[in-house]
């Protein structure tokens, strides 16, 4: 068989295998099962949807009054699937964990967006990328970095699981509210942002994060094993701060953390692999700069083994 | 005519045409054209020894489609700048694939070793993190230290009788009331 065909069946082949892995998050989500691997898969989908919708109305190709309904249109089919309405069940975590997650993926794309970088076809010439080092890269990852273990350190105290007020907080007294409001009740709602809260929303965060860490080291442009690396040490590490912040004792500590490092690593192991049939495709989160840069050195953002065509203008003339 | 003389690089086509190839019917190789009734031979497609021997054989008396470079040579199948390409990118499907096998694999055995390897079974997502939100304080109380801090209400020996007077939370199962 031709290399090029095989190579696009093979590529075909992950994306089917790829739509699989999520039909059978779906289907566990209504059919319970006793493999972990069908367990982590039905927790994971619908955390990685609810990433996967912003972003791809964010970031993806396309026009944009084209895409925004139709991630609308998803978030619909989302709601109807895991809402509990039509198909009974009940949805993976209370509300204000899921808008947050929502919320931490459109700022994230957007902040991505602003930044100039969007999901493009990429030529040959971005496919052999090469990591380079870059002073501004690092003053940025650096700064990053510290901001995000001051915030860490901060927050550590006020995710502490307290005994005397822990299960009281917004989500609760949203719940209570409307019991009362439907009863006639009158129980008391305490007031204030409780440690539960704080942590619902750090998890909210978290679980986006590492989602959106996925789709980042999958889809830039270059090799994926360094920020594959980078992103398999640092769940690790978000997984015993959560467990040495969230947790009274530290007898358990151990086995927690590596509970959550899996549970982290599943939604950002789905994330990437639902990511790798558009890198396949030659989709790369890029800047328009590069190609722009590559037409007028006079190579045609073609693939060169397979067209024949010369495009009827050089893309430095269309574009803008 | 020796070797130089009949290389395809110096083929030129007589007569342009401008009948569309992506209508014809057929594959990469070759298609047919309805307008002129003959078949349309894409060298492109070929390597260089099979669109030679195709080229020479007719003499030249045949509709072909080329990609000529800016230096003049055409483009062929077997181009190694080419191939290289076909291969690194027949790799990388591979590599993918492979990639997607081994983690379902990997990850199948890794929620079993896990199972033993953590002090307590491995259990999916949802009950680690409920765990880490609600935590279940199993820890022995300490002895032999002087202890301080917050202390709630202790649990009552006989449980009263359930009455709900708080919603439980929606990750929560809630108990069955007495008389459901």
């Amino acid at each position: 068989m031709d290399q090029h065909r095989l190579s696009r069946r093979l590529d075909w082949a992950v994306g089917a295998g790829v739509a699989m892995l999520h039909a059978i998050g779906v289907a566990t989500w209504f059919r319970d099962s006793n493999a972990w691997l069908a367990l982590a898969l039905r927790d994971s989908v619908p955390i990685v949807w609810l990433v996967l919708i912003p972003t791809w109305a964010v970031l993806g190709t396309g026009r944009v009054w084209l895409r925004w309904p139709a991630a609308m249109g998803l978030l619909a089919v989302w709601g109807a699937i895991y809402s509990g309405e039509f198909f009974g069940g009940g949805l993976p975590f209370v509300p204000p964990i899921l808008f947050t997650i929502v919320i931490v993926a459109l700022v994230c794309s957007a902040v991505t967006r602003v930044s100039g970088l969007q999901l493009r076809g990429a030529s040959p010439d971005d496919l052999s990328l090469t990591p380079q080092f870059s002073i501004r890269s690092i003053l940025i990852a650096t700064a990053l970095v510290a901001v995000t273990i001051a915030a860490l350190k901060w927050l550590e105290p006020r995710l502490a699981y307290d005994p005397l007020g822990d299960r009281y907080g917004i989500a609760r007294d949203l719940a209570i509210r409307s019991e009362n409001l439907l009863t006639g009740g009158t129980v008391e709602v305490m007031r204030g942002v409780f440690p539960r809260n704080n942590r619902e929303l750090f998890l909210a965060v978290a679980m986006a994060s590492v989602a959106l860490g996925g789709l980042w080291s999958v889809l830039r442009p270059g090799p994926v094993w360094l920020r594959l690396t980078t992103l398999a040490l640092a769940i690790p590490i978000l997984a015993a701060y959560m467990s040495a912040a969230g947790r009274m004792d530290s007898t358990e500590r151990f086995g927690q953390t590596g509970e959550l490092a899996m549970a982290l690593a599943s939604y950002a192991a789905l994330a990437a692999v639902t990511a790798l049939p558009l890198r396949l495709f030659d989709y790369r989160l890029m800047r328009a700069a590069a190609a722009v840069q590559i037409a007028k050195r006079g190579i045609y953002v073609v693939d060169k083994v397979t067209s024949t065509e010369k495009p009827s203008q050089p893309i430095a003339e269309t574009s803008p | 005519m020796n070797r130089t003389d009949r290389s395809l690089d110096l083929i030129q086509i007589a007569s342009p045409c401008e009948a569309d190839w992506d209508v014809m019917p057929g594959d990469d190789r070759s298609r047919f054209c309805g307008d002129c009734q003959r078949h349309v031979y894409n060298l492109t497609a070929m390597s260089r020894p099979e669109a030679e021997k195709l080229v020479f054989e007719r003499e030249g008396r045949l509709c072909v489609r080329f990609y000529r470079r800016h230096d003049g040579t055409v483009l062929t199948a077997d181009c190694p700048v080419g191939l290289r390409g076909v291969r690194r990118r027949l790799a990388r499907s591979l590599a993918a694939a492979c990639g997607l096998f081994m983690a379902i694999l990997g990850s199948t055995a890794l929620g079993s070793f896990a199972s033993r390897w953590l002090p307590r079974p491995a259990g999916p997502p949802s009950q680690a993190f409920s765990e880490w939100l609600s935590p279940t304080n199993n820890a022995p109380p300490l002895v032999g230290v002087m202890v301080m801090g917050g202390c709630p209400a202790p649990p009552l020996a006989t449980p009263p009788t359930p009455v709900r007077t708080v919603p439980l939370p929606l990750t929560e199962v809630e108990p069955p009331l007495p008389g459901e």
